[in-house]
């Protein structure tokens, strides 16, 4: 279970500052299917990093599997607890997609190269293994992006606008991906969109604006 | 594999960049490994130089020593002569146990476009080069010559062979040749001393005597005596020769170890803004990386991968580049020396291919401190967002 309660985050932009998150306080349940729902800078990103384990609150705090999610754990949740999967894709143009998938395993220590295939062929890339990032289609690169999220056996998918930049067709495909890892893994998903057709896939949506949680 | 494949892929990513960052690391490490072994090999070809007189003082004309010396090992035309009277005293010197007289010349020969180095000699030479053994015989008569093995090989002579100087428009027969040494002798052309005295117009001079002492613990004593005698010479032993030879030798070090610094630097230099670039341009790349649960540890330890790969890479090519690149690289330093001997002064060594590496690696290791530390402080968020 994810309890996040009272989560404030400040930024400073120049010498403005920004509130990003204003007392934001949701509890997920384990194998829940969550989207987090809102326009631009609403704060979804910001608390998806927050929960990741990639960014610290101002006030509030985070706690995963009864655990909080102190400064000194946040690369151990990111390793252990959570796979994050991009807008951008972020795939490392120089290492093939089976490469991509067991980069993370690189700081985990634990390289299982036949893992890393099964995952590309459960996100049915079993075909495009030793291809190269600029050799895939978007939707493909984000599959990879997806299979690599799950080497480490993540208990959460935290993916933020995974399907900003594909087609309709694509976009779909993707989903439903995230779907059936949530169905048949029991893996948590918290998916940010401001996509109100991925909407519907959820189990639950909850809609932030201006960095607060509307009812 | 994975690890080591991913820090050679990012250096590889920026081609040009990488091979000119590699050929700064290349070229400070073949001024280092090129000065080890010089250093070592010119100590080593001087002091086996020298030993081969089998002498212990050389006499010489007033004048620049090491000129002297260089002469008087390498062969060549030095105006200044000694008279046959001071090698008569020398003689008479109660702790001399050996001495021979020489008298040299050298012939510019516009066909091969080199000196021919003609030495008069005696038997007293020949005493003191224990290991000489001649194909043929000694002078049976004053119009003999004997022929090193080079030179030997060179001409296309063999005894009993006839040998045209035409520079003196004298034919001379070839009585011997001398079995290869591997010293300068194998390179002269030696004569019977009067003759040469006779033919080059040098009656009665020598340009180097050298001696052997009775007993090794008397040279101090025997030069000293030998200076206070012949006051219009230079006598010394060929130990302080080989002390002074070798300080001249160290003061230069100095001088190339300051160049091997600068080089060292640049190269460092060189490393360290690739790999900062390099890091600047993947903050994104790292930040992911953060993101996947890479510690600032691992971020480190994979850019400091990328330096070492930069500075282990530089110093492999650096030590082919010097050994490819030994003779011309020799023939630069010996320009800027006194005196050089003869051989190898640049080859391979496993000491100075190890100490190359050595310091090839911890240049690696400390220009890659700063971009490794920037890129593992890298906050994972900020650096997703940045654009």
């Amino acid at each position: 279970m994810i309890i996040v309660s009272g989560l404030t985050k400040f930024y400073k932009r120049g010498r403005e500052e920004v509130r990003a998150l204003d007392r934001v306080s949701i509890t997920v349940e384990d194998g829940e299917f969550i989207t987090l729902f809102g326009p631009s800078a609403a704060g979804k990103t910001t608390l998806l990093n927050i929960i990741g384990g990639l960014d610290l609150p101002t006030e509030g705090k985070v706690s995963i599997f009864g655990k909080e999610l102190t400064k000194n754990e946040m690369v151990n949740s990111r390793r252990n607890n959570t796979g994050f999967i991009f807008a951008d894709f972020y795939l490392i143009p120089t290492l093939n997609a089976v490469e991509n998938v067991m980069m993370p395993q690189l700081w985990s220590r634990t390289v299982d190269h036949r893992k890393a295939e099964e995952l590309m062929s459960l996100v049915g890339l079993k075909h495009r293994l030793r291809h190269y990032p600029k050799e895939l289609s978007g939707g493909e690169m984000q599959r990879v992006a997806i299979a690599r999220s799950l080497i480490n056996d993540p208990n959460i998918l935290l993916a933020d606008e995974p399907t900003a930049n594909l087609d309709t067709t694509t976009r779909d495909k993707i989903i439903g991906l995230f779907r059936q890892l949530n169905r048949d893994k029991k893996i948590t998903v918290i998916l940010a969109t401001h996509d109100p057709e991925c909407v519907s896939y959820a189990d639950r949506c909850i809609r932030l604006a201006y960095g607060k949680i509307e009812p | 594999m994975i690890w080591f494949k991913l820090a050679l892929k990012n250096i590889l990513r920026r081609k040009t960049r990488s091979i000119f960052t590699l050929l700064g690391i290349a070229v400070a490490i073949t001024v280092l490994y090129s000065l080890l072994e010089f250093q070592k090999n010119y100590e080593r070809g001087l002091r086996d130089e020298l030993y081969s007189l089998g002498a212990h003082i050389m006499v010489v004309p007033k004048g620049c020593p090491y000129e002297a010396a260089t002469i008087a090992l390498h062969g060549g035309k030095w105006p200044r002569y000694i008279n046959e009277d001071n090698m008569a005293r020398i003689l008479k010197q109660p702790g001399v146990g050996k001495a021979a007289g020489i008298i040299m010349d050298a012939i510019f020969d516009r066909e091969i476009k080199r000196n021919k180095i003609y030495l008069g000699i005696d038997e007293n030479y020949v005493s003191l080069r224990r290991d000489w053994k001649i194909s043929g015989s000694w002078f049976p008569d004053s119009n003999s010559i004997i022929l090193g093995s080079t030179v030997a090989v060179e001409e296309n002579k063999k005894p009993g062979d006839e040998y045209f100087l035409k520079e003196k428009n004298i034919t001379l027969r070839v009585s011997g040749v001398l079995q290869r040494t591997n010293s300068q002798d194998d390179g002269f052309y030696f004569l019977p001393q009067k003759t040469m005295q006779r033919i080059f117009g040098l009656e009665g001079k020598l340009v180097v005597i050298l001696i052997q002492a009775r007993d090794i613990e008397g040279i101090d004593k025997l030069t000293m005596t030998i200076k206070e005698n012949e006051k219009d010479l230079n006598i010394f032993p060929l130990s302080e020769l080989l002390t002074n030879m070798t300080r001249i030798i160290q003061s230069t070090k100095v001088f190339i170890f300051a160049i091997v610094l600068v080089a060292v630097l640049t190269a460092m230099m060189g490393i360290l803004n690739t790999i900062l670039m390099a890091v600047f341009e993947r903050t994104k790349e790292i930040g992911m990386m953060k993101a996947m649960g890479a510690s600032q540890a691992d971020i480190f330890r994979l850019i400091w991968a990328e330096t070492v790969i930069f500075g282990i890479g530089g110093g492999i090519f650096g030590i082919l580049l010097s050994v490819i690149m030994a003779k011309i690289i020799a023939a630069f330093l010996t320009t800027i020396l006194p005196y050089a001997p003869k051989g190898t002064l640049i080859g391979f060594s496993w000491s100075a291919l190890t100490v190359s590496l050595i310091f090839s690696l911890i240049m690696g290791l400390l220009s890659g401190i700063y971009p490794a530390a920037k890129a593992s402080s890298v906050k994972p968020m900020i650096a997703i967002r940045t654009e």
